[in-house]
């Protein structure tokens, strides 16, 4: 099913090939003078290095030449990329092409920075790297056996031109060799088999190479890696990723035995018990877990250039096992968050590691941005497909965040690469989330503010009601009584400011204010206290006495006045006398403010 | 096109180093207003209510408490 | 929860003016120290620190593992509450899991109290719809430990009805904390109880509330809160006959009012028609015998009230014609039920309910039952531990509430009775027994506090003492403001103790500090013990276990999981799982995977033919295997970590339960030595160490040498070297055993894969059955040797909903 999407994809993908580029031909004049081919299979993959030495035996400059892959070799291919072999190294664009004559096979396109004038050679080098063509022979294998995996070959360099020379130099994890296509002249030497070298091969020509060898390394492939990166613009970066795994090596025949698995050290050699993940050096807050919670047989090292994670999966992973686990960490936002204004640049690996030599059949990448951010364009290192763009709702959202996905098939190590991703994101946006928890819970005061004005009761209870008018009255007319006495108060301390400093001026003009608020206040008492006057005769009577408390006392405040301005500051009175006139004034006062007090406190 | 050379990297407009302290700060600032609010609710009657009063409280209470929920959420992870 | 606007200016404290010689200044009054406010400030802070402290010290899982679900039960009403709120209600409400019980399946939907799944999926809506994107499990994790603060909250106004504010404040802060109920409410304890003490308080104050008030209101909130007590807890009976018993008690004290009319008809009535809207209870309450009490009740409430009405237009003669027709007429309906519990329409008593009057029942008529380690009687032990203080002064309370008995203290005096009883009866009625002594013992301490804080001046008084006293004092004027309201009952509210004379108590200061630092010290000392009871024993997943090695260090055995997760990831996604009871909703919850039986243990019948197969020899098991479709088996073992909670400890249940139900194939005396023992060396009986469980927990096991001082394969959990080594499995396949070899998982064979071994003719010894000897002892006496045997190991948390 996945082999037949791949394959669908790839027909897409070519017939996309076809419409935009013109079909190529196959340029006679170039010849391949030497071709050193190396193929790691230590792995699961299959990594071929092809140093190449192209020359143009024509007359014409060449500025482009192309690169055949087998009909055989087409689905596993995952990356292809070139360079030159000089000092520079540089790298070559490369691209999918088609050839007349030749539908059934794969072509790339390495155009040269340069134009290869005739009779000049060029070194360059062409890497490719293959999933999935180690195919377990035996399908099956019991707990105790090693794995050995077959590798289907050509013992030529697969060329659309003449090559002179060539040899190939296979590397291998282990001696241990079941069977190997003797095709002369072929050396094994430890761990190593090489071919050649060759003469005179013409082009495409095809020797079948059959390698049967044990392989127990890592055969482990990413069913789908869902990688999400969440952009915060409070300063954090969120990435989760939720991996399928999948044990694609020798099944496992018969039982699984612990006993074994725990005591013999050969047993379930082919078995994958942990495997390290490598984050980015910031990572912070890392978690690994599953439906069912944590797993909690994990370890983190924390390394000078990055975080590395030892995972264990649950179980070990014997052949046809697999196992699903979600990984997540976060990243300081100036990491990878780059911004000019408004403008934002993500910049940021599409695809990070999840261990060496992995194989992810499907990666999705979903990029969620900030609400309110548009104008989002999208740089790919490699082509990958873009699906529509979605909304994701996460806490303090409105109207949703935008989300870009992004899907590849089949990809390798080597397609660890940084996109970019360029929006617009007004900063004012921010303040949004903290004024809607703002107004919500500024909804819910004006609830309860609406709330204890309601009335649900059926009949009126008059007595308890006209109790409250009335005390709500009194707290009033206490307010108002705080008033004047803090105006007394005032008065107080101007009076005794007047007695030492004896400057009559400051003193009028502070008087003059206290004695408006005063005012105002004993307006306001006498003026609720009217309204009281139906209600509650009783309390209406005491605020009259109140009232003339507060005359008395006020007549005395003024006494003490004309005491100070008549008498004191012209200097027409002894010490004694006006010692004496002060203390039977301050008497008076005391005398009337207990009366008072005792009737706030009848009030209260 | 601004190149990515001529961007500066960036940075959170608060120092994620002083959340705690600001949610702290203000929650509780928030909740000394919505308890005057609350006190104040429960102890005036009918006729003592003063709806500027408890209008302006509460608006105060929301704001500090409303910004004090946010940092608590960024403090404790929750990067909205 | 507003203190009445009415008495407002009344408490208003007084601020004496300051009276220096010179200045003499006038009072001010203040909004903020008005004592309305202040205590209303108080009370909610109380409260609320209660919640923070009780929602807090429910953490202790959650922080030393993770937010994951506990234990048995919780994981199906996990899964239940995962399918609710990814199918919808309605789909839920029609779920027919065929994923258990196979091959019959469950009618989840119809038989399930929803009340649980139903709240949190509510929560998770209305979080999902604020785009709070919360996981449905962690819901469910915090799901107990925030309705813990909601007990805490109604209790505080239950037992402020009660007695006073006060004592609400001590009854709201002893819940939160007390070990009885934390129990039950741990965050990752996602059951039933959780959410049904709330519910069951709630319904409490409700309807004390309405038998004060006498309004069809409260009445009416009752039935509603007594309506979600119905879906959340099969506890509900409790309070369906409790209700009807203070109904009863008070027409006996003849107590009789129009207000407890008009509550608990209304309550009835609308009670009776909501609970019958949950499809799991359905016609029960008009059918079986435990729901009868309140029909007659009911009854006798109507008939009382027409009573009384006639009374007053009736002359005394008439009168006695009258009390002959009542009797008439109860003895006629008693008659009638009577018939129809024998013609089968009303039901007799459940099972259930006949082994909470005889402990013994159980034992003898449904093994089931008895095989569950929570249906044990509790042991006084076990009160102190989980009560501590409180169970010493709750009686204190109690005999206030008895010494100034009123309409709303009877009911909590028969509550207290009740809940004593059916909480020594079972260790799982604990929890209810718990909230009411919370309630009696704040009722208790804050007499004592109050008695003992008073000080000379009113002011000074201490914090909680003061504010107890305080809100006393306004409650006692809103009562007495109300006092029209109330019948002659109201009388004896004032008590003695509220209102010593002055300083004329002959208390000398001394000896009230000495005794309020006692009570502090107590109080300390509660709470010390409630954190250390939380944390040592109420706060384990039991999906993830820990050990500590000698130098502090943790590991954690994760190997239930590892071979949950391993069942999910590598098996067909149809295929059954065979297991002991025990483990089906944990297999349901975590792998996914088809179980034969699990927790809900409704078909006894088939958890006999498990119990059958486990305890057979492996040819007779496969047969039954067979015809179940069982692909893979999952047997608990411990020997290798001396983890004591595994099958063959709970073997001797299955044996026990299987016989119940196949006694011509399985004999529980065949399992043990001549001398009654059970043992798993040498010595054991053959049966034992040829039966399915035998095997599969030992497979291997033989080989193994743990350490070098003790022989290979020496069981750590029960101490001995195994008796049966070396041999082969025919029919079954080791399939996957955890790290720790924990859990072991087999895959049956399928019929075409093993190849019966060829022996020939001259090796072939004939089987003959073992156990053709004959014990002097009776099975009974051999029963009582096994039971003697501690199976338990210490440290290790009881076993909830798990056999012992």
């Amino acid at each position: 099913m996945a082999r037949g999407i791949i394959r669908g994809f790839i027909i897409l993908l070519s017939v996309c090939c076809i419409v935009s580029a013109n079909s190529e031909t196959i340029n006679n004049d170039l010849v391949i003078k030497n071709v050193e081919r190396s193929i790691d299979l230590q792995s699961q993959l299959t990594k071929i290095v092809n140093k190449l030495t192209v020359e143009n035996t024509g007359k014409n400059p060449v500025k482009s030449l192309l690169f055949a892959i087998e009909q055989k070799h087409k689905d596993g291919l995952s990356y292809i990329a070139a360079q030159t072999r000089d000092t520079s190294r540089s790298a070559l664009k490369i691209s999918e092409t088609k050839v007349q004559n030749h539908p059934d096979k794969l072509f790339y396109k390495i155009e040269l920075k340069d134009a290869l004038s005739p009779g000049r050679s060029l070194a360059i080098e062409v890497e490719t790297v293959s999933s999935n063509e180690l195919v377990p022979h035996p399908k099956e294998i019991t707990q105790k056996e090693k794995q050995l995996v077959r590798y289907f070959g050509n013992v030529y360099f697969y060329s659309p031109y003449t090559v002179a020379k060539q040899t190939s130099v296979i590397t291998l994890p282990s001696r241990n060799v079941e069977n190997y296509t003797k095709f002369k002249p072929v050396v094994q030497s430890d761990s190593t088999i090489t071919y050649g070298p060759y003469e005179k091969v013409a082009p495409f020509s095809v020797e079948d190479l059959i390698l049967h060898f044990e392989n127990n390394n890592k055969f482990l492939t990413i069913k789908k890696l869902e990688r999400v990166i969440e952009i915060s613009h409070w300063g954090n970066i969120a990435i989760e990723e939720t991996i399928d795994l999948y044990h694609t090596g020798a099944l496992l025949k018969g039982s699984f035995s612990r006993y074994e698995y725990a005591r013999e050290s050969k047993s379930g050699q082919s078995s994958v018990q942990n495997f390290n993940t490598i984050l980015p050096a910031a990572a912070s807050d890392v978690y690994y877990r599953d439906e069912i919670g944590n797993i909690s047989t994990s370890h983190m090292r924390i390394r000078k250039d990055a975080v590395e994670l030892n995972l264990r999966p649950r179980f070990p992973l014997f052949g046809g096992w697999k196992t699903h686990y979600v990984i997540g960490y976060n990243v300081p936002s100036y990491e990878y968050l780059f911004n000019s204004g408004d403008e934002y640049l993500l910049r940021m690996r599409l695809l990070d590691h999840v261990f060496d030599d992995m194989v992810v059949e499907e990666l999705v990448t979903k990029i969620i941005l900030p609400e309110g951010s548009h104008s989002v364009k999208l740089n790919a290192p490699y082509s990958v497909t873009r699906l529509p763009d979605t909304l994701h709702y996460t806490y303090l959202d409105t109207k949703g965040r935008p989300v870009i996905t992004i899907t590849k098939n089949n990809l390798v190590e080597n397609h660890i690469q940084d996109f970019q991703l360029r929006y617009t994101f007004p900063r004012l946006l921010m303040l949004q989330e903290p004024l809607l928890v703002v107004i919500a819970l500024y909804l819910l005061f004006l609830l309860v503010i609406v709330y204890v004005r309601l009335d649900f009761s059926i009949n009126k209870d008059e007595v308890s009601e006209s109790k409250l008018r009335i005390a709500g009255r009194c707290e009033k007319i206490l307010a108002a009584q705080d008033r004047r006495v803090n105006s007394y108060n005032d008065l107080d301390d101007q009076l005794s400011e007047l007695k030492a400093n004896k400057n009559t001026n400051t003193f009028q003009a502070a008087v003059k204010s206290i004695n408006q608020e005063y005012k105002t206040a004993t307006n306001t008492i006498s003026e609720l206290s009217l309204k009281l006057k139906g209600e509650s005769g009783d309390v209406y009577e005491r605020i009259q006495e109140l009232q003339k408390l507060d005359k008395a006392l006020k007549e005395l405040y003024n006494q003490q006045q004309a005491l100070y301005f008549d008498k004191l500051i012209p200097g027409r009175i002894g010490r004694q006398p006006f010692v004496d006139a002060e203390s039977v004034i301050i008497k008076k006062k005391e005398e009337t403010v207990e009366k008072i007090n005792s009737i706030v406190k009848s009030l209260q | 096109m601004i190149e990515i050379e001529s961007m500066t990297r960036y940075v959170s407009p608060i120092n994620p180093a002083v959340f705690p302290h600001l949610a702290v700060v203000l929650l509780g600032i928030g909740i000394f207003f919505t308890a005057w609010f609350f006190v104040y609710e429960v102890t005036s009657t009918k006729f003592t209510r003063d709806i500027f009063k408890e209008l302006l409280v509460s608006l105060v209470a929301a704001i500090f408490s409303g910004f004090g929920v946010l940092f608590l959420l960024l403090w404790v992870g929750i990067y909205v | 929860m507003l203190p009445s606007k009415a008495n407002a200016p009344h408490a208003k404290k007084v601020l004496f003016p300051d009276k220096q010689p010179t200045n003499s200044r006038q009072v001010k009054s203040s909004t903020l120290t008005n004592a309305a406010g202040l205590s209303s400030l108080i009370t909610f802070t109380v409260l609320l620190l209660a919640w923070i402290s009780g929602f807090a010290s429910r953490l202790f899982a959650v922080i030393r593992f993770e937010s994951i679900i506990h234990e048995f039960d919780p994981w199906f009403n996990y899964r239940a509450t995962a399918y609710m709120v990814q199918h919808g209600f309605y789909n839920f409400l029609n779920w027919f899991d065929e994923r258990a019980w196979y091959p019959l399946g469950r009618i989840v939907g119809g038989t399930v109290y929803p009340g649980l799944m139903i709240t949190s999926g509510s929560i998770h809506h209305i979080l999902h719809s604020l785009n709070i994107p919360v996981h449905i499990r962690d819901i469910c994790v915090f799901l107990a430990p925030v309705f813990s603060g909601l007990t805490a909250i109604s209790t505080y106004f239950l037992t402020k009805e009660l007695w006073s504010a006060g004592a609400g404040l001590f009854a709201a802060c002893f819940i939160a904390i007390v070990p009885g109920y934390i129990s039950r409410s741990v965050a990752g304890s996602y059951d039933n109880e959780g959410i049904a003490i709330f519910a069951l308080q709630f319904t409490y104050y409700l309807w004390v509330k309405s038998v004060k008030t006498g309004s069809i209101f409260w009445a009416v909130l009752t039935a509603l809160s007594y309506f979600y007590m119905v879906s959340a807890w099969g506890g509900y009976v409790f309070i369906i006959n409790l209700i009807p018993l203070h109904v009863f008690a008070l027409l006996v004290m003849n107590r009789y009012s129009n207000r407890l009319f008009t509550s608990y008809t209304t309550f009835y009535i609308l009670g009776l028609l909501l609970s019958m809207q949950i499809p799991f209870v359905g016609f029960q309450p008009i059918r079986t015998s435990e729901h009868m009490a309140a029909g007659g009740v009911f009854g006798l409430l109507i008939f009382v009230a027409v009573f009384r009405y006639l009374r007053t237009m009736l002359t005394k003669s008439e009168m006695k014609y009258f009390g002959g027709f009542v009797t008439l007429t109860a003895a006629a309906l008693l008659l009638i039920l009577v018939i129809l519990t024998y013609s089968g329409l009303v039901a007799p008593w459940s099972g259930r309910f006949y082994s909470l009057w005889d402990t013994g029942y159980a034992k003898i008529h449904i093994p089931i039952i008895a095989s569950v380690s929570e249906h044990q009687p509790t042991t006084w032990f076990s009160f102190f531990f989980d009560l501590h203080i409180l169970v010493t002064t709750f009686p204190v309370g109690l005999w206030y509430c008895i010494k100034h008995i009123n309409d709303e203290r009877v009911f909590v005096v028969l509550y207290a009775i009740s809940a004593v009883y059916f909480a020594g009866v079972m260790v799982r009625l604990m929890l209810t027994l718990t909230p009411v002594v919370c309630m009696l013992a704040g009722v208790a301490f804050s007499g004592l506090l109050e008695l003992f804080l008073k000080e000379e001046d009113k002011d000074g008084s201490d914090r909680e003492g003061g504010e107890g006293s305080e809100e006393e004092s306004e409650e006692e004027t809103e009562r007495s403001s109300r006092r029209a309201l109330y019948d002659e009952a109201g009388k004896l509210r004032r008590m003695k103790h509220e209102r010593p004379k002055g300083s004329g108590d002959g208390l000398g200061a001394n000896l009230r500090n000495g005794v309020v630092i006692g009570i502090s010290m107590l109080l300390m000392m509660f709470t010390v013990h409630c954190t250390w009871v939380t944390s040592n024993a109420y706060s384990s997943p039991s999906i993830v276990l820990a050990s500590y090695s000698n130098d502090g260090g943790r590991s954690i055995l994760d190997d239930f999981r590892e071979a949950y997760y391993w069942l999910a990831q590598n098996t067909p996604n149809d295929a059954r799982v065979m297991s002991w009871w025990d483990y089906g909703y944990q297999i349901a919850g975590m792998a996914n995977r088809t179980t034969l039986v699990d927790n809900n243990t409704w078909n006894n019948s088939h958890i006999a033919l498990v119990g059958k197969a486990m305890s057979s020899n492996e040819s007779a098991a496969y047969d039954i295997m067979t015809s179940l479709d069982v692909d893979y088996v999952l047997v608990i073992f411990g020997g290798m970590i001396g983890y004591s909670g595994d099958d063959i400890n709970k073997f001797l249940w299955m044996v026990r339960i299987a016989e119940g139900e196949h006694p011509q194939d399985i004999r529980e005396s065949d399992y043990f030595t001549e001398r009654g023992e059970f043992r798993v060396d040498s010595e054991g009986s053959p049966t034992l160490l040829n039966s399915l469980m035998y095997k599969l927990s030992y497979y291997r096991f033989g080989e193994v040498k743990i350490d070098y001082r003790s022989p290979a394969g020496f069981d750590r959990t029960r101490n001995a070297e195994i008796g049966n080594k070396n041999f082969q499995l025919t029919y079954l396949d080791e399939a996957y055993t955890t790290e720790h070899w924990l859990v072991r998982i087999y895959r049956v064979k399928k019929p075409e894969e093993f190849n019966r071994p060829r022996i020939p003719i001259a090796e072939r010894t004939i089987n003959r059955r073992t156990s053709s000897f004959l014990s002097k002892k009776t099975a009974r006496r051999k029963k009582g040797l096994i039971k003697g045997r501690p199976t338990v190991v210490k440290g290790q948390k009881p076993q909830k909903k798990s056999t012992t």
